[in-house]
């Protein structure tokens, strides 16, 4: 493992002294217009590069969307890029951008998600099924709340940025991404030369949670302009605090929630209103709504439900796929109202649960037109046995309510239980055509080719394992292209776990079809194979019917918390944890990234990170990890499907609301928005006090 | 200004300004690329050198602050015995940091198995905490940081 980390480099790394380097002015207003832009004397080999100055096609497309590349002289959020500052010498340079004045016509109501207008509506949804109305009238009871989860940033360790040089009168692009033919397309239509002439190479990435999906596209724009005008290469990387503040992270989110329950505690009717803060830009809200939508009202029977969901356009930065793109608010919403329908029932939450559930996909909320029964119960089971959590919660709900606030440290237990759907919802992966291509070779040696960017060494050594297997090939003799567009076909962008359901699905393809020919026909053989849905029950968009995803992964999980009452800081004492995704391909593997999503997804779920603005080089608190040891215990339930399926998702969608819940049932109060920090929970326990007092 | 230190076992001499932040030196003048230059506010860890035998952020210190003294990269730490301590507890550990955490996550292990007798799980918490990646799971790498205590005890490093 560690020497192969000698030779990887990072963008970071791609830096030559004697480059062209670039930097973005931003806007420092989050609406306006542009009236002026004072630039002082330009030294030296410095230049300047605005929305005019752009070759060609002047807006990035991301599937049907389109943002500018750089300002058309309107601002539509703050730190918006108005233009590059180029040159050779960074000393001039940081000294030209420090000259730099831009003057801005203000006069503009900033567009918010709180109160917002009809144009603001980017995409708005109504879904209906059954009769709502009809059923909230037969209700026993009906209860109303609402939730909000903020938006969240990315907080990745590596800079992002593109670097670029000319070879052979082609643009060779260097670029930190998820998506790499994304960047070919867009960096071919803003020079304005053929795709041909551009290839992508991959560099080293970290753990990127979606975060460098449709983003690096734009960076490699600004640096193949720079570069295809000067004729020298250039880099553009973006300083710690621009990646933070303006790459694309995940949607802010309001849920308003009504739900009519019968006398057993069993829904009856439903009624869902969500908004979306989509940001300036909403690059990938058809994906993004289409998924908040369809996991709103959770993995419960729902006989009548009605939803209406609209994405906003906001002064906000775009907001990206982050992990699950919508999922995660939504889980967070409905499972945390699922706790408030479980009080009002008069019932534990996991006996409501067990109550509730679907026990056939058909019967889920929305679409869904397969009869596979699933799992569920025995998932909440699992959960609820190897955490102890009836007795728990029964213990800790009694001495919330009984004991002194002050009295100890408290203890509280929360649950929750979710899926994840894999692969793009519905046709995207049918119309794209991506494609993996494998060859073997005259010495028996394996190439795979794919434009797929493994999270993670391992991701890889599972393609190779896959294919070893197969092929019965050890996988020293295994190659995988994955780095340069020119050598690799389009395989789509690498989110959703689609490394794992879409393309180990198409290696194992191609690797059978060379399987069955190995013998009948000379080497080398080469074959491709490109991913289909099933025929039958496709996903409806429209009608929000049919099978929306490739493959579903479940899971269910318990966290119980200790709260210190004095400072109000919270501990996890443990999270249980269990999964049906599937045919589990390498257990420890699993394990790791369930162990790592959960201590990321508690520190998110708690912290609210303080953020220093225009820093020079500097770096905004981060959410440091929790720096407790929490015993994590999970188990994989054998599957009844046969493919694999992602479970990276699954923690970040489970964790928020069973942590909250027990940090609620500790402090016998109710948290509704996330993150909700320590001084969140004080705000709330004071205003309890206060409402105490007064009535 | 011409400053003149010992760099990974040899001598080496540069002429740069004095206020050049010694991890841009190391990466350009000497192309050194393992420490790596992310935040440049110390908070990251990934710049992480060894000056004098003691872990410091690169970004954070200007090199003419380095002259005459000692200082280990990466590339000069690679290959010798206390490398092989950590890395060899880390593979046996299942634990995976990504390349960009690496440098820093190693010279931080290498110094608190050098400062302890036997690291409390507390601090190596402390350690993650002060090197967030959240690349290598934290099960896995409390267990690294145990076996590579374990190994360099067994090489009678440490002093009983």
């Amino acid at each position: 493992m560690p020497d192969t980390h000698k030779d990887k480099r990072f963008i970071c790394d791609y830096y030559t002294p004697g480059m062209i380097i670039i930097r973005i002015i931003r806007a420092s207003v989050p609406c306006g217009n542009i009236i002026k832009i004072n630039i002082p004397e330009l030294k030296g080999d410095a230049g300047i590069i605005q929305f005019g100055d752009i070759p060609k096609n002047r807006c990035l497309k991301v599937f049907s969307k389109e943002m500018p590349i750089l300002s058309d002289g309107n601002i539509r959020y703050e730190g918006e890029p108005i233009l590059l500052l180029y040159g050779s010498n960074e000393q001039q340079i940081e000294e030209t951008e420090e000259q730099i004045s831009i003057e801005y016509d203000t006069d503009y109501t900033i567009k918010s998600m709180e109160i917002y207008t009809e144009d603001q509506i980017d995409r708005e949804i109504n879904y209906q099924r059954g009769k709502p109305d009809k059923n909230f009238e037969k209700s026993f009871r009906i209860i109303e709340e609402e939730y909000t989860t903020d938006a969240q940033n990315h907080y990745d360790l590596e800079p992002q940025g593109a670097a670029t040089v000319i070879s052979k009168k082609k643009l060779e692009i260097t670029c930190a991404t998820q998506w790499p033919f994304n960047v070919r397309d867009n960096v071919s239509a803003c020079i304005g030369i053929p795709a041909k002439d551009v290839t992508v190479n991959v560099p080293a990435m970290g753990k990127t949670h979606s975060g460098k999906l449709w983003y690096a596209g734009l960076l490699a724009c600004y640096s193949a302009i720079v570069t295809w005008k000067t004729k020298k290469p250039s880099i553009c990387i973006i300083p710690k605090t621009d990646s933070i503040l303006y790459t694309p992270g995940r949607a802010a989110s309001k849920f308003k929630f009504k739900t009519g329950l019968d006398e057993d505690g069993k829904i009856l009717s439903r009624s869902i209103d969500i908004t979306i803060d989509s940001g300036a830009f909403p690059m990938l809200s058809e994906e993004m709504i289409n998924r908040i939508c369809f996991s709103a009202a959770g993995v419960y029977s729902t006989p009548a439900l009605r939803i209406t969901a609209r994405s906003l356009i906001t002064n906000r930065p775009p907001s990206g796929a982050f992990n699950g793109m919508g999922f995660h608010q939504s889980f967070f919403a409905t499972e945390s109202h699922s706790n408030s329908l479980a009080a009002a029932a008069g019932l534990f939450p996991s006996e409501w649960r067990l109550k509730n559930v679907a026990k056939k996909q058909i019967n889920l909320p929305m679409g869904w037109e397969s009869r596979k029964p699933m799992q569920l119960e025995i998932l909440l089971d699992t959960v609820l046995e190897m955490s102890d959590y009836t007795r728990k919660y029964a213990a800790y709900k009694l001495a919330a309510v009984k004991q002194n606030v002050f009295s100890g440290k408290k203890r509280g237990i929360g649950i929750s239980v979710c899926c994840q759907g894999n692969g793009f919802m519905g046709k995207v992966e049918e119309n794209e055509k991506y494609t993996v291509s494998a060859r073997l070779d005259n010495d028996d040696k394996l190439s795979i080719m794919t434009s797929a960017v493994p999270e993670n060494f391992q991701t890889a050594m599972l393609w190779k394992e896959i294919a070893g297997k197969i092929l019965e090939i050890v996988p020293a003799d295994i190659k995988i292209e994955t780095t340069d567009t020119s050598l690799v076909p389009d395989s789509g962008p690498s989110l959703f776990s689609r490394n794992i359901t879409i393309i180990i699905q198409l290696i194992e393809k191609c690797c059978n079809a060379i399987k069955k020919s190995r013998f009948r026909l000379p080497l080398p053989i080469e074959v491709k194979r490109s991913f289909r849905l099933p025929r039958t029950n496709g996903w409806n968009p429209e009608t929000f019917s049919g099978n929306p995803f490739p493959v579903v992964s479940w899971g269910a999980a318990v966290v119980e918390t200790e709260t210190d009452p004095i400072n109000l800081t919270t501990l996890v004492r443990g999270v249980w944890f269990a999964a049906d995704c599937g045919k589990i391909l390498n257990r420890e593997l699993a394990e790791a990234e369930i162990e790592s999503e959960i201590y990321r997804s508690i520190t998110s779920s708690t912290i609210k990170p303080p953020v220093k603005k225009y820093t020079e080089k500097g770096i905004p608190l981060t959410p440091a990890q929790p720096a407790m040891n929490i015993s994590i215990t999970t188990k994989f339930i054998d599957s009844k499907e046969l493919k694999s399926g992602g479970l990276g998702e699954l923690p970040d969608s489970l964790v928020p609301s069973a942590l909250l819940e027990a940090i609620s049932t500790a402090m016998n109060t109710k948290l509704t928005s996330l993150p909700s920090s320590s001084e969140h929970l004080f705000r709330q326990l004071n205003h309890k006090e206060k409402e105490k007092i007064e009535n | 200004m011409r400053i003149d230190f010992s760099l990974n076992g040899k001598k080496v001499s540069t002429d740069t300004p004095p206020e050049k932040r010694l991890i841009d030196v190391l990466r350009e003048d000497f192309g050194l690329l393992s420490a790596k230059n992310a935040c440049y506010s110390g908070e990251c860890g990934s710049c992480t050198v060894l000056l004098e035998g003691q872990t410091i952020p690169a970004c954070q210190i200007p090199v003419f602050t380095i002259r005459a003294k000692h200082l280990i990269t990466m590339e000069g730490f690679r290959g010798t015995e206390k490398y092989l301590d950590i890395i060899n507890a880390f593979s046996e550990a299942k634990c995976t940091p990504c390349p960009f955490c690496f440098n820093g996550k190693v010279f931080a292990v290498d110094r608190l198995i050098d400062n302890r007798r036997s690291p409390e799980i507390s601090e190596i918490m402390a350690l993650l905490s002060d090197h967030a990646c959240g690349c290598a799971s934290v099960s896995s790498f409390i267990q690294g940081v145990k076996y590579a205590f374990q190994n360099r005890e067994l090489r009678g490093e440490l002093l009983r």
